[in-house]
């Protein structure tokens, strides 16, 4: 009887994920999120080639009055990047030329994607999304590299067992695509900003909210 | 249609609200400022019904501040601008009111034409009628000879139908030409702006330019760039944000401006990211990178602008 209440009042074994966590060794919170959010998108959205990087925060720690509005914020800021196995996001108008040329989710090359995880009630400003974005195409570029040094076939659709018409409009569309990122006509930049609630241990619940660096307009409207 | 109205247009200030009287000055902001404004104007008798409003014309401070900065209005302070009204010589007031007097008999006289013209159209078609109806007659009396009696009957009947019809209009109608010209109740009216009487006051006795909130640099940021901005409450934000005239466009985001440096509740961005969704739009935050004692004046941190719109992920 007496073994039994011992038992019971035994501290209950830690979840995968606090054990992710301590496993991984991070000690920063801001690392912690980003271990919870890297778990979340692994398991749950079945992403992958999930790679980790951090953009630092601003190494003096002098408050002065006279803030550069394109200066970083104090702290840093950890960023994460996947392939998400379905398409999360298109712009309506992107949307548009893919209906009227045939072209599905499928077709198309899988996008890397980039996340900022956060936790509820942690600093968050203007500035750190416009530090965010500010350093997104450093970060895009280092990812390819990534992705070429890892073995770049993996990653394309079998364009063997494609016809030539379709080819030649998926050619098309990925002409298109370069030159929107210049007008910005499908939209700017984006990431998504995860949001882990960890308020009384949290429930586990990820949101994840697409965000547009400038006015672009909404998928639905 | 392309009314152009003598610049800068003057902004009523009365008691904190920036007020628009005329309505060609409305229509005129709107078209080629993008200023809608709301219309805040109900009935004196029927207060609560507030569906469909009328003049005046309320403007946000930063709707009001972009016109001034813009040179395109000026705020006049109302009460200041009526003292005027008691200089006025009573020469002067007497054509004004006689002015109004013969504005009204105008639109009497306008009224009774079209009045009179309804009534003659509509005797015209019962004559018609009624010449249908007795060539029938006739052409049934030629077949039977023994019917007319009958048919004939109803044709005076229909006269005093048409006679019960306009029986309001009847005494009249033999001396139309003569009521005329006789002077008339003349239609009363109550104009909505002072200006006729009263000179449109001297750059002078314009009051500074509205006060605006911290948001301002954005709302001008949105408004430069081709959106319609009216007032957010309805949604849950500080603007909503058209891509075109309201009356034929669904607003495109809910707005929300924080200072650079302000601290965001990332559950503010769930929940507006998620009432966005909701209701279809964007959730758009955003604000000046400079602040207000980094610059000489508000225009100065328009361009320093950074705005982020945010959508729920899907997953």
């Amino acid at each position: 009887m007496m073994t039994d209440i011992l038992e019971v009042t035994k501290q209950p074994e830690a979840s995968a994920i606090t054990e992710r966590i301590t496993e991984k060794g991070h000690e920063s919170p801001h690392l912690a999120t980003s271990a919870q959010v890297q778990h979340n998108l692994e398991h749950q959205h079945l992403w992958t080639s999930i790679i980790g990087d951090i953009i630092p925060g601003r190494s003096d720690d002098s408050n002065t009055l006279k803030k550069e509005p394109r200066q970083s914020p104090q702290e840093p800021i950890p960023l994460l990047s996947g392939y998400p196995p379905h398409r999360v996001y298109t712009h309506p108008d992107e949307q548009l030329y893919m209906l009227e040329n045939e072209i599905r989710d499928e077709d198309l090359k899988p996008e890397r994607i980039f996340v900022v995880p956060t936790t509820q009630g942690q600093p968050w400003t203007l500035r750190h999304m416009g530090a965010v974005f500010d350093r997104l195409p450093e970060f895009e570029q280092k990812a390819k590299e990534h992705d070429r040094s890892v073995g770049p076939t993996s990653m394309q659709p079998e364009a063997a067992n494609l016809n030539p018409e379709k080819a030649e409009k998926l050619a098309q569309y990925y002409d298109k695509k370069e030159k929107t990122r210049l007008t910005k006509e499908w939209g700017a930049q984006r990431f998504l900003l995860a949001m882990v609630d960890k308020g009384m241990g949290g429930d586990g619940t990820v949101a994840y909210y697409v965000v547009h660096e400038g006015e672009v307009k909404p998928r639905q409207n | 249609m392309d009314f152009q109205p003598d610049l800068p247009i003057p902004i009523s200030y009365v008691s904190g609200r920036y007020l628009l009287f005329s309505i060609d000055a409305v229509t005129y902001l709107r078209r080629e400022h993008h200023i809608c404004g709301v219309l805040i104007g109900t009935l004196p008798q029927i207060p609560q019904q507030n569906v469909f409003l009328g003049l005046p014309l309320q403007l946000m401070p930063e709707e009001a501040r972009l016109l001034v900065d813009k040179g395109v209005a000026c705020i006049v302070d109302e009460a200041k601008a009526h003292d005027g009204m008691n200089t006025l010589l009573e020469e002067d007031r007497r054509r004004y009111l006689r002015d109004l007097e013969s504005q009204g008999q105008h639109i009497s006289r306008i009224q009774l034409d079209r009045k009179e013209r309804n009534r003659e159209q509509t005797l015209k078609k019962l004559e018609e009628k009624k010449a249908k109806a007795k060539a029938k007659a006739s052409a049934a009396a030629a077949q039977t000879p023994t019917v007319p009696e009958v048919t004939s009957t109803p044709s005076p009947k229909n006269a005093a139908i048409v006679d019960l019809f306009n029986a309001e209009d009847r005494p009249s109608s033999p001396s139309t030409a003569s009521t005329s010209t006789l002077p008339q109740s003349a239609t009363v009216i109550t104009p909505a702006t002072s200006y006729p009487p009263l000179l449109t006051p001297p750059p002078s006795s314009h009051l500074p330019a509205p006060a605006v909130p911290p948001s301002y640099p954005l709302f001008a940021h949105l408004h430069s760039k081709g959106y319609f901005l009216s007032p957010g409450l309805r949604f849950g934000c500080q603007y909503t944000a058209y891509p075109g005239d309201p009356l034929r466009f669904h607003s495109h985001f809910l707005v929300v401006s924080y200072d650079w440096d302000q601290h965001i509740d990332l559950m503010d961005l769930v929940v507006g990211g998620r009432l966005g969704t909701g209701v279809k739009k964007g959730f758009l935050i955003g604000g000046a990178q400079k602040g207000i004692d980094e610059v000489d004046s508000e225009a100065d941190r328009v361009g320093t602008v950074r705005a982020f719109s945010l959508e729920w992920a899907g997953m």
